[in-house]
């Protein structure tokens, strides 16, 4: 099946002429030509901003990412729909001091999905394994919704590989999620692995919601298009069980963390910002109490000035045994 | 807790700087070891990691990984191995922090141990073992099958946790009693003085019994739907006289883990693998001999 027609069958579109229709908003929506309030964000960089990329080996996938800059390594890992590309207002500015190291997690973007799972842990270890491969022994991490929970994982069972850490729309446990978004878009996710169809209500949400962003990533980018059934499936998995860590194992955290504290996120209630902060030892709070989901996109500058603060506060230690 | 967790902000102690590394760090690449696995008994280390890890390996055969308890050594699986090497290729490796392995720079959880038991598969050229794991060593192997099934031909639990909570009334309790006083350097359980003969540095002593104080009083944290979401298959040893697990928790495993089935020692304690070894080394190779049956079936 060749990618357009598995992501309309994806959509649950039969008409010739719905079809494209559907396919020329889709990608309309998530190049930001046309603005949405939703998850999927707007990108507004006037000039795209060629970084260099690379595909290397890192345990059963083939990951890519892409780098800029010099000074301390930064790894900003993206939220569950996204791709490098959600960091495109925070790679560019912070790379005037940084290292700025943007991957695509397993199975999303340019990075395959492995034999592997998209679990917590393991996604956790893939970036290990990318530190490895760049011979970094320590880095700043800053993750994004599942970003943050991967960071949260790198923390627990990696933190000598981690100087400090930045959560973005962050969660510790899968029950923080709001229920009702968490059953709407597990049963998306269950339909398009299983390819079963799709209702009207749920056929806009693939369309205009966060999930846009993600098909579009896999449709223009993907190594294999015709594994997003499977991955697909494998996100489900994860999205409905992890992450399932609770404060106890949030109090063993020994790293300096900011915890982005955004007031209007949908899909992450304040009171779980809250708990991160009060419950990791080290952690200190940037508030932005208008910001949504999607703050990094919509107060970049903001955002990047805290980072930057916190960051240069952090700077990574150099120790001899 | 108070009294240990100012100690872990050493852990960073020995780990390079970014900027002074020169090559890629890769915990892939290894260097100095010594394989020879035709030579039966003897002991090998690996290195790469930001760990020395010790394990031995005998026979031939589908590979077995045995995952020891906490305060326990791969010796502990001594009499396993020497009743099934003859017909599979028995792993008994010590985890980080145990025995002959040193704990390194990082945390002594059971996700960082489980990477470790991958890394130890990678360096033999395992692509997948079966795995048989005692308490602590069966946290690890869940760790495996939640996060690397694709490492994993079977799992074989015995006196497994999968939450914290799972632990008796005034378990927790207990196991913090039995931190404290091994901190202060009591010999609890031989572990102080099996520590003091085996580990590679007996001076990182009350650094490791920190760090796992910190993972015994935080994890393990899966609950039932983690188990649901487990694909390969699992053989849960169920024993109804455990002194720190409540006997559900064996029913709990079994019944959520899709795959999963039963072999029951009633009269078994927490040291039922001990104690038990005949029947326990009778069940464990009917189970992978039974998996691997019914994988060659598939192939066909």
């Amino acid at each position: 099946m060749n990618r357009k027609a598995w992501y309309l069958k994806a959509v649950g579109v039969t008409g010739p002429t719905l079809k494209v229709l559907i396919y020329l908003f889709t990608f309309l929506i998530s190049d930001g030509l046309l603005s949405s309030e939703s998850e999927s964000g707007q990108l507004n960089v006037d000039e795209p901003v060629h970084l260099a990329g690379e595909y290397i080996r890192v345990d059963d996938i083939t990951m890519y990412y892409e780098a800029s800059g010099n000074g301390e390594p930064i790894i900003m890992v993206h939220g569950i729909f996204g791709d490098h590309t959600r960091w495109a207002q925070q790679s560019v500015p912070l790379s005037a001091e940084f290292k700025v190291i943007t991957p695509d997690s397993r199975g999303r973007g340019r990075t395959s999905d492995g034999e592997g799972p998209l679990s917590y842990g393991r996604m956790a270890a893939d970036m290990i394994g990318l530190l490895d491969h760049l011979g970094i022994q320590k880095a700043h991490m800053i993750g994004h919704s599942e970003g943050g929970g991967i960071v949260l994982h790198a923390l627990v069972d990696y933190p000598d590989r981690v100087a400090s850490a930045v959560l973005i729309g962050a969660f510790y446990n899968v029950n923080n999620k709001p229920a009702a978004f968490q059953q709407r878009s597990g049963n998306i996710m269950n339909k398009l692995a299983r390819d079963l169809p799709l209702t009207e209500e749920e056929q806009k949400e693939v369309i205009e919601g966060p999930f846009a962003y993600f098909q579009k990533s896999l449709l223009s980018q993907a190594q294999d298009p015709s594994r997003f059934s499977v991955v697909m499936a494998k996100m489900h998995a994860s999205f409905t069980t992890q992450p399932t860590y609770t404060l106890d194992v949030l109090r063993t955290i020994q790293r300096p963390v900011l915890v982005v504290k955004a007031g209007n996120d949908a899909l992450v209630p304040v009171q779980v910002f809250d708990e991160l902060a009060s419950s990791i030892p080290n952690a200190e709070v940037a508030e932005f109490p208008q910001g949504s989901h999607m703050v990094m996109v919509e107060q970049a500058d903001e955002i990047n000035q805290s980072v930057k603060d916190f960051i240069r506060r952090h700077p990574i230690e150099i120790s001899r045994n | 807790m108070t009294l240990v967790m100012p100690l872990l902000g050493l852990s960073a102690i020995g780990s390079l700087a970014y900027s002074e590394a020169t090559e890629p760090f890769s915990e892939h690449q290894i260097s100095a070891v010594e394989v020879q696995l035709s030579v039966p008994t003897e002991g090998h280390y690996m290195l790469g990691s930001d760990i020395k890890t010790y394990y031995e390996i005998r026979g031939q055969g589908e590979p077995v990984l045995f995952i020891h308890a906490g305060f326990n050594t791969s010796e502990m699986w001594l009499s396993y191995a020497e009743r099934m090497s003859s017909d599979y290729m028995v792993i008994t490796p010590d985890s980080r922090g145990h025995g002959r392995t040193t704990d390194g720079a990082g945390p002594i959880t059971y996700g960082r141990m489980a990477n470790d038991m991958v890394r130890l598969l990678d360096y033999l050229n395992i692509e997948k073992a079966h795995i048989v794991g005692h308490s602590d060593g069966g946290v690890i192997a869940l760790h495996l099958l939640v996060d690397f099934p694709d490492r994993v031909k079977s799992a074989v639990l015995i006196g497994t946790p999968y939450n914290i909570t799972n632990y008796k009334p005034g378990g927790i309790e207990t196991l913090q009693e039995i931190m404290s006083k091994l901190y202060a350097g009591e010999d609890l359980l031989g572990f102080k003085s099996s520590f003091d003969r085996l580990s590679p540095d007996p001076s990182r002593y009350k650094e490791i019994i920190s760090k796992l104080t910190t993972t015994y009083l935080s994890q393990p944290f899966f609950n039932r739907e983690t188990l649901e979401s487990i694909t390969p298959p699992v053989l849960v040893i169920k024993v109804d006289n455990d002194e720190y697990l409540a006997p559900e928790v064996f029913d709990d495993l079994a019944s959520s883990t899709p795959n999963a089935r039963i072999f029951h020692i009633p009269e078994g304690k927490h040291n039922v693998p001990r104690v038990y070894t005949d029947e326990l080394t009778k069940a464990i190779r009917e189970f992978i001999d039974s998996q691997v049956n019914t994988s060659q079936q598939y192939d066909e």
